[in-house]
């Protein structure tokens, strides 16, 4: 297992109007599991390519264990790669696959057995060994890419969507078994996704791109509870966005003034946003800054509804609670939980 | 307004569609129905059952010398045309080449398709003899080699636009040079479309009599013109025989593209 | 982070550079078709452009254009290219409806009996040319199966003649080209979506109405393309119509075998190969210009 450090990557394809990858600088500590996280086309790949090898950045430096490989090839880099296509070798069984990093190191026959059944037994396919992977399912052809790009015991395994293709379902169990494959083996992982519930599953760590820069770095938590940009707030399924000043330790928006404390980066001219799950409605005014408007949809979802209300400026927020019974047309207040609102730059 | 399928309708598709099957069939099952008669003449139906047409045709030499010839030529023409189809595909596919240019490249290399075989024989044969070669085997090397060199291109060529590149970028991930890589993951993955193209490229150039023509001597012959020129002065069941076991030999080409490839995908595009 | 103790990787064996265009690869295989089949094509029709001469195949002479004006101004010779268009178009006529029929035959068939089905469709493909015609000469000989038959029957009193006619010529060139044709009718079939055909019936359009209304415009592009192959192939087809039409069939290119190993009147016979090889890529290109503008109406929807 290894540290792994970026500094300044910058790529540009040739032809491309701005870079694919913006000056990136990451530090992916010794054993910590670490995802990009981002819209489909910010430069997730492009970043775990050029940290595999397999594309040569036009600036930066790539280090592993403070040693600088940006000029060395894949080949000799010792890093797993789970591809998005799975990429397994049609024409080689499963233990043949996995085996295949082993040979490629000059290991014989007799070595690399073991080390391929103990691979093997670790995604749990031991009995399928002699199998080719066309005869095998979806959640299985995963396993085995797993076990190929552990086998070879790499510095850091990296993985680009490795799920995507998978139905809701076994991409969940997939994800448990991930956590629980490299957590049991301390194992230093660059996991790139574009779906946030998967990357809070996931990771010690998520680095949030954006346009081939880094919007945010921090826990799932802090990524998630608190979003510094507008931009990661929204990608966390943050809405309700109203435009708002904020004074000292206070922010008023629609008429309203409420307390938080907020990172010193808010201007005076901000936005906040207001997660839906975080909202309550009531009839009755409730104590504390609340929201009041006009109910203007009610719909149906089983354990929520979505309720959507219309305030006196004609802006929109939208609400998930419980079902509470409540009518289109009925005036109503809306409320909300400290840790629902959040503040950001516009 | 027709509702549903009439007896009549059906009755009518059924014997048309019999009709077709017949037509496709007829000949092929003549040849083999009149190379196990009896009798002296291909007659219908024939005057009982024998095999001896298969010993008559095997023991003419003119028959066996010919097959040994060509089966030597298209196994010669496949060695040869296979490597360099297999990497004028790789240039093709892999070259960083303008499209323009790589769309002219593939018409060229496919130019022989087009070009009807008598023209590439006699165009060869014009061409040789200004140039003072006039041996038959080079000759007919050289325009073999030109039939299977765009089957092999064209399997070859299908399945590197299907290559997955990851799975080169894998093997590089696990250490694989660029040579390993080659040998131990492209070329493998591409294995059954360059054996189908090389097994159909084989069957072609076994198979030719339109570009060999010009280009055999009077000591040597292909099998086929062999056979033609033996139909000008005979017809006795003997070449039904020699057509029913290269109906066998073909037959079994097929199906071992088949089981390679997929015949359909291989004779679609 | 300990940026500055750096091990730069030396440049050499393993440094990651991108790897080289193999764009050479190409070389070696047109070297090969350039001296193998443009330069004696294009040798052969430079010739056409000297004075005929019996066994003559060198450059010497002055450049004419008198063995064109000898082709178009004696019928016995300009007869060859228009007996060549009327086979191959008659042959491509009767290779599209027998093609389309065994296609529909295919598209409809149920999914068990689909493989067999197929195999039967390219049987003609799966024989050797020779065997193949040797079948048709005792199918359709003076006392082949089909005068037989026919005589037994009492339709006619004496065998007619079929062999070495051009009937037999269009018969044996269908027999082996209805396989393309059918398959690129089913590549373009397939791609429809089984409930037009049904929700225009509903909609009350007879079998008829489907077939030319919906069926035919639907696969004009698979259409095409077999009309182009067959039509290139007929025209340039030699083993069938030299064995089933016989030394005289009249074709272009048992012509061509008479001018370079009979007649050896190989400057003259170059105007025939000439002739032979503008007609394929003219066709070629005339039907694919004309079916990308028929279908370029809709396919970009
Ligand atoms: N090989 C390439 N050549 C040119 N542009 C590329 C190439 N690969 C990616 N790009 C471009 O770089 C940007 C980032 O792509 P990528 O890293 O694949 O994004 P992500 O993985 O986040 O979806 C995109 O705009 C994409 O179109
Ligand atoms: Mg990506």
């Amino acid at each position: 297992m290894a540290q792994v450090t970026l500094t300044h990557i910058t790529k540009l394809f040739p032809g491309a109007a701005t870079p694919a990858v913006d000056g990136i600088s990451l530090v992916i500590p010794k054993g910590s599991f670490t995802t990009l996280l981002g819209p489909s086309g910010c430069g997730k790949s492009s970043t775990l390519r050029i940290v595999a090898g397999l594309s040569k950045p036009d600036n930066g430096m790539i280090l592993i264990d403070g040693r600088n490989i940006t000029h060395l090839s894949a080949a000799k880099r010792n890093i797993g790669m789970v591809f998005q296509s799975l990429a397994l070798f049609p024409h080689m069984t499963v233990a043949e696959n996995v085996a295949f990093g082993l040979k490629m190191r000059g290991l014989a026959e007799a070595e690399r057995r073991p080390k391929v059944s103990r691979a093997l037994e670790l995604v749990e396919l031991g009995h399928l060994a002699e199998r080719y992977p066309h005869q095998l399912s979806g959640g299985q052809q995963q396993r085995v890419a797993l076990a190929r790009a552990l086998v070879v015991e790499p510095s850091i395994l990296i993985l680009d969507e490795p799920f995507s293709a998978l139905d809701r379902k076994l991409r969940e169990s997939m994800q448990i078994e991930l956590y629980r494959i490299t957590r049991s083996l301390g194992i230093t992982a660059m996991f790139v996704t574009h779906d946030q519930e998967e990357a809070l599953t996931l990771s010690d760590r998520i680095v949030v791109m954006n346009q081939g820069r880094i919007e945010q770095d921090g826990t799932p938590r802090e990524i998630y509870g608190a979003p510094k940009t507008r931009f990661v707030a929204e990608f966390m399924g943050l809405s309700n966005f109203l435009p708002a000043q904020s004074r000292g330790s206070a922010l008023v928006f629609e008429g309203v003034t409420a307390e938080k404390t907020m990172d010193a980066g808010v201007p005076q001219e901000c936005f906040v946003a207001l997660r839906p799950e975080g909202l309550s409605l009531s009839v009755a005014k409730p104590d504390g800054p609340a929201l009041n408007g006009r109910l203007a949809e009610a719909i149906y979802q089983g354990a929520t509804s979505s309720y959507t209300v219309e305030l006196p400026t004609g802006r929109r927020i939208t609400a998930r609670t419980p079902d509470c019974g409540l009518q289109p047309g009925q005036d109503v207040w809306v409320s909300w939980s400290p840790d629902a609102l959040h503040a950001f730059a516009a | 307004m027709e509702q549903g399928m009439s007896p009549y309708s059906d009755f009518f598709r059924r014997a048309g569609t019999g009709l077709l099957f017949l037509f496709l069939l007829a000949p092929l099952a003549a040849v083999i129905v009149v190379s196990v008669n009896a009798g002296t003449t291909p007659k219908f139906p024939p005057e009982g059952f024998s095999l001896k047409w298969y010993g008559t045709a095997l023991s003419n030499p003119a028959f066996t010398g010919s097959a040994f010839n060509s089966l030597l030529l298209a196994a010669l023409a496949t060695a040869v045309g296979t490597p360099l189809g297999v990497a004028a595909a790789f240039g093709i596919a892999r070259g960083r080449l303008p499209s323009a240019v790589r769309g002219l490249l593939e018409a060229v290399f496919l130019s022989p398709l087009i070009v009807p075989g008598i023209v590439i024989g006699v165009a060869l044969l014009v061409a040789l003899s200004s140039a003072g070669l006039r041996d038959a085997w080079l000759r007919l090397i050289l325009g073999h080699v030109l039939l299977v060199l765009p089957y092999v291109i064209r399997t070859t060529l299908a399945s590197l636009q299907n290559f997955d590149p990851a799975l080169e970028e894998a093997a590089h991930t696990l250490g694989a040079s660029r040579f390993k890589t080659l040998t131990q993951v492209t070329l493998p993955v591409l294995r059954p479309a360059i054996m189908a193209g090389a097994i159909f490229g084989f069957i072609i150039s076994f198979d030719d009599a339109a570009v060999s023509i010009f280009l055999i001597d009077s000591s040597t012959s292909t099998l086929p013109l062999a056979i033609m020129s033996y139909m000008q002065y005979n017809f006795d069941p003997s070449v039904a025989a020699i057509s029913s076991m290269l109906i066998g030999l073909t037959l079994a080409g097929a199906l071992a593209i088949e089981r390679v490839f997929g015949l359909k995908k291989f004779l679609g595009s | 982070m300990a940026i500055t103790d750096m091990e730069v990787a030396p440049a050499g064996s393993g440094a990651l550079k991108p790897p080289p265009s193999p764009a050479w690869l190409v070389l070696p295989g047109m070297v090969f078709l350039f001296f193998v089949l443009l330069l004696p094509v294009g040798w052969l029709m430079a010739l056409s452009l000297k004075p005929s001469m019996a066994g003559a195949f060198s450059m010497e002479g002055d450049w004419t254009i008198a063995n064109y004006l000898r082709f178009f101004s004696q019928p016995f010779y300009y007869s060859t290219l228009i007996k060549t268009l009327w086979v191959s178009g008659l042959t491509t006529v009767i290779t599209a409806v027998i093609g389309y029929a065994l296609a529909l035959v295919i598209w409809t068939a149920k999914p068990a009996h689909r493989g067999w089905i197929v195999l039967i469709v390219l049987s003609p493909l799966l024989v050797s040319i020779v065997a193949r015609t040797y079948g048709w000469m005792i199918v359709l000989g003076d006392r082949g199966i089909l005068n037989q038959f026919l005589l037994g029957l009492g339709l006619i009193d004496e065998p007619i003649q079929i062999m070495y006619t051009s009937a037999a010529v269009i018969v044996g060139l269908v027999h082996v080209f209805v396989p393309f044709m059918a398959l690129c009718i089913l590549t373009s079939l397939d791609k429809i979506d089984p409930n037009v055909p049904e929700a225009a019936m509903t909609f009350g359009a007879g079998r008829l109405a489907v077939l030319t209304r919906i069926l035919v415009p639907l696969t004009v592009p698979g259409l095409a393309s077999g009309l182009t192959i067959v039509f290139s192939l007929s025209i340039s087809s030699y083993v069938t119509p030299a064995l089933m039409g016989g030394p005289r069939s009249g074709m272009l290119t048992t012509f061509i075998y008479q001018q370079f190993a009979v007649t050896l009147d190989w400057r003259f016979g170059a105007v025939l190969v000439t002739l032979l090889l503008a007609l394929t890529l003219l066709v070629l290109t005339t039907i694919l210009a004309l079916a990308a503008r028929m279908t370029a109406k809709w396919s970009k929807a």
